[in-house]
């Protein structure tokens, strides 16, 4: 990437994509608009359906947005530029897309073939624990195999941007750990990266930032910090049976939102101030909070929240 | 076309050959092909007395032949070719690389033209050595296997923007493999049919090609005439390729 390239690797301005016309169009992706950095790895979360691929497809100009802009690099158009734009970029589509009859080195090496500035065959299979399987024929691979596969593809040159669409779906652990590793690599000597998952986990671990889509647009966007501040921390302990109805006053959430096993949880969205409170009751009282814990927010607790309050906006979901 | 896309073809192309090299039976398909279409022309022409129609037997089996492993070996597998990789999702996977569309189309289908034309060559060979006739316009003929190679390949990027799945094919090219030689002379010669249809014939889309072949041998095409049905062949092939072009699908529909 030059050095007088703008902050900002993509920009993505008020973009829909539809499918079908007329009564049977479907607006899979509806009014996003976001930004991702030079070097940033960016994730897009969303359950099934949200409209991850269907934006990343945009941004890999692999379909036109049926409104708004997209721009890379500064100033290029994903479809219109691509031919300017597809030697600096690498992806990976949800699905393979690989002749099923060709071994795996032979894939490898059609598209090392098809790939300026390519690293050699045997290094990129090495790169992604494939060597033992040169010799095996794409059909005849686990899922996460193929997993590598196609990530060994998508990382063949050093692009400056890389679009991983669901990039460890069905990798043992092991196999996640050399993915997450490569991505690293990748984005510590520059690469900007846009990654879809469904995986919290990977996003939380791996995600400069992020943003979480629910039916087509984004619900919220930002660090992982930034999005799970927004949601309450939780307190957790035990409590003897008689102490129950006796929690001390003054809690910013003091009606219990479970009581599962014995244990109170309250969700709170002061944590400090609650926890202090809550400690400071219990000593007054000589109560001891069996197996107390004080969390903030996990991104999956934010995720499922999201989720659970947009649940039922779909109603203004465009049929035209 | 730049030199990085004829770098690409020829990956495709190679590609291609690797895996048809591995299907044996597609050795006794580009082998056996040429014989029983020559074994077959010289038994239906013989009942159709040519010569009674002022046809010479060469010229015409060229055609024939020509025109039958056209539809066959190219059209329908350039066609099935686009369908199955489609459906695999590697022309989408390709599109996410730095091959251009023109490249991935013709980077594949290079590999059927090649077999297509090798035999052409070896029927081409064959029916000169039987008659005893050689080409009389090698430019002419060469002229008629180049546009109807593109005319093929065309005609199969718009057949398989037709198709929605690989069962379709068969459904999708039925009319190139059974009207299109029927109208075109591939089948009969033209001459063979009343006067007036025949003369409206020679502007289906394989005619020209089949006139262009004959003349190879015959020398019956004035410049004129060869120059006319060039054209017309390429405004065939310009006419599909618009159409692929508009309605080509890269991915399974969805």
């Amino acid at each position: 990437m030059t050095r007088n390239e703008p902050e900002d690797c993509i920009r993505v301005q008020d973009v829909w994509r539809r499918y079908g016309q007329g009564k049977r169009a479907f607006d899979a992706v509806r009014g996003v608009s976001f930004t991702v950095r030079r070097g940033e790895l960016f994730a897009l979360l969303g359950t099934n359906g949200a409209g991850k691929t269907s934006t990343v497809e945009l941004l890999e100009g692999l379909a036109r947005p049926h409104r708004g802009a997209i721009r890379l690099f500064g100033g290029l158009d994903p479809v219109a530029d691509r031919s300017a734009i597809r030697p600096r970029t690498g992806a990976m589509l949800q699905q393979g897309g690989f002749i099923s009859h060709l071994t795996v080195a032979e894939t490898v090496g059609m598209w090392a073939d098809l790939t300026a500035g390519s690293r050699s065959v045997p290094e990129a299979m090495e790169l992604t624990g494939l060597s033992r399987r040169a010799e095996v024929l794409v059909q005849n691979l686990s899922g996460g195999e193929r997993r590598r596969l196609d990530l060994a593809v998508a990382t063949l040159a050093q692009p400056d941007l890389l679009f991983l669409d669901e990039p460890t779906t069905g990798m043992d652990a092991e196999g996640r750990q050399g993915t997450w590793r490569l991505i690293r690599q990748l984005r510590d000597r520059g690469s900007t990266v846009v990654l879809t998952t469904h995986h919290l986990d990977e996003a939380e671990t791996l995600a400069d930032r992020l943003a979480i889509m629910h039916r087509g647009r984004i619900a919220t966007a930002g660090t992982v910090r930034q999005i799970v501040a927004d949601h309450p921390a939780t307190l957790s302990f035990g409590l003897p049976a008689g102490l129950r109805e006796e929690l001390p006053p003054g809690l910013s959430a003091p009606t219990p939102t479970g009581t599962a096993d014995g244990r109170i949880t309250l969700a709170t969205g002061h944590l400090q101030r609650d926890a202090t409170r809550l400690l400071t009751w219990a000593e007054s009282r000589g109560v001891t909070l069996e197996h107390f814990t004080a969390r903030p927010a996990s991104l999956e607790e934010a995720f499922i929240r999201i989720a659970a309050a947009h649940g039922n906006d779909d109603d203004d979901r465009e049929l035209t | 076309m730049k030199s990085v896309d004829l770098a690409h073809m020829k990956t495709l192309f190679r590609i291609e050959w690797k895996l048809f090299r591995r299907i044996k039976g597609n050795y006794v398909f580009v082998v056996f092909a040429p014989l029983m279409i020559i074994v077959a022309m010289r038994f239906v022409h013989d009942q159709l007395d040519l010569a009674a129609h002022g046809l010479n037997a060469a010229p015409v089996m060229a055609a024939t032949a020509t025109g039958v492993l056209l539809i066959f070996s190219l059209y329908s597998s350039v066609t099935g070719l686009y369908v199955a990789r489609r459906e695999e999702l590697v022309l989408k996977r390709l599109r996410t690389g730095q091959v251009s569309d023109l490249a991935i189309l013709t980077g594949g289908a290079s590999m059927y033209v090649v077999v297509t034309v090798a035999q052409i060559a070896a029927v081409a060979a064959a029916v000169s050595v039987m008659s005893g006739t050689g080409v009389r316009q090698p430019l002419t003929a060469l002229a008629g296997l180049l546009t109807g190679c593109a005319l093929m390949a065309a005609m199969a990027a718009t057949t398989a923007a037709l198709c929605r799945t690989a069962e379709s094919v068969m459904v999708a090219t039925l009319p190139a493999l059974f009207v299109l030689p029927m109208i075109s002379g591939v089948y009969l010669p033209r001459e063979v049919l009343p006067a007036p249809l025949g003369d409206l014939l020679v502007l289906a889309p394989l005619s020209a090609t089949v006139d262009l072949i004959r003349s190879g041998w015959s020398a019956e095409l004035t410049a004129l005439d060869t120059l006319a049905r060039i054209a017309l062949s390429l405004a065939w092939t310009a006419l599909f390729a618009w159409i692929a072009a508009r309605r080509f699908r890269w991915e399974p529909r969805t």
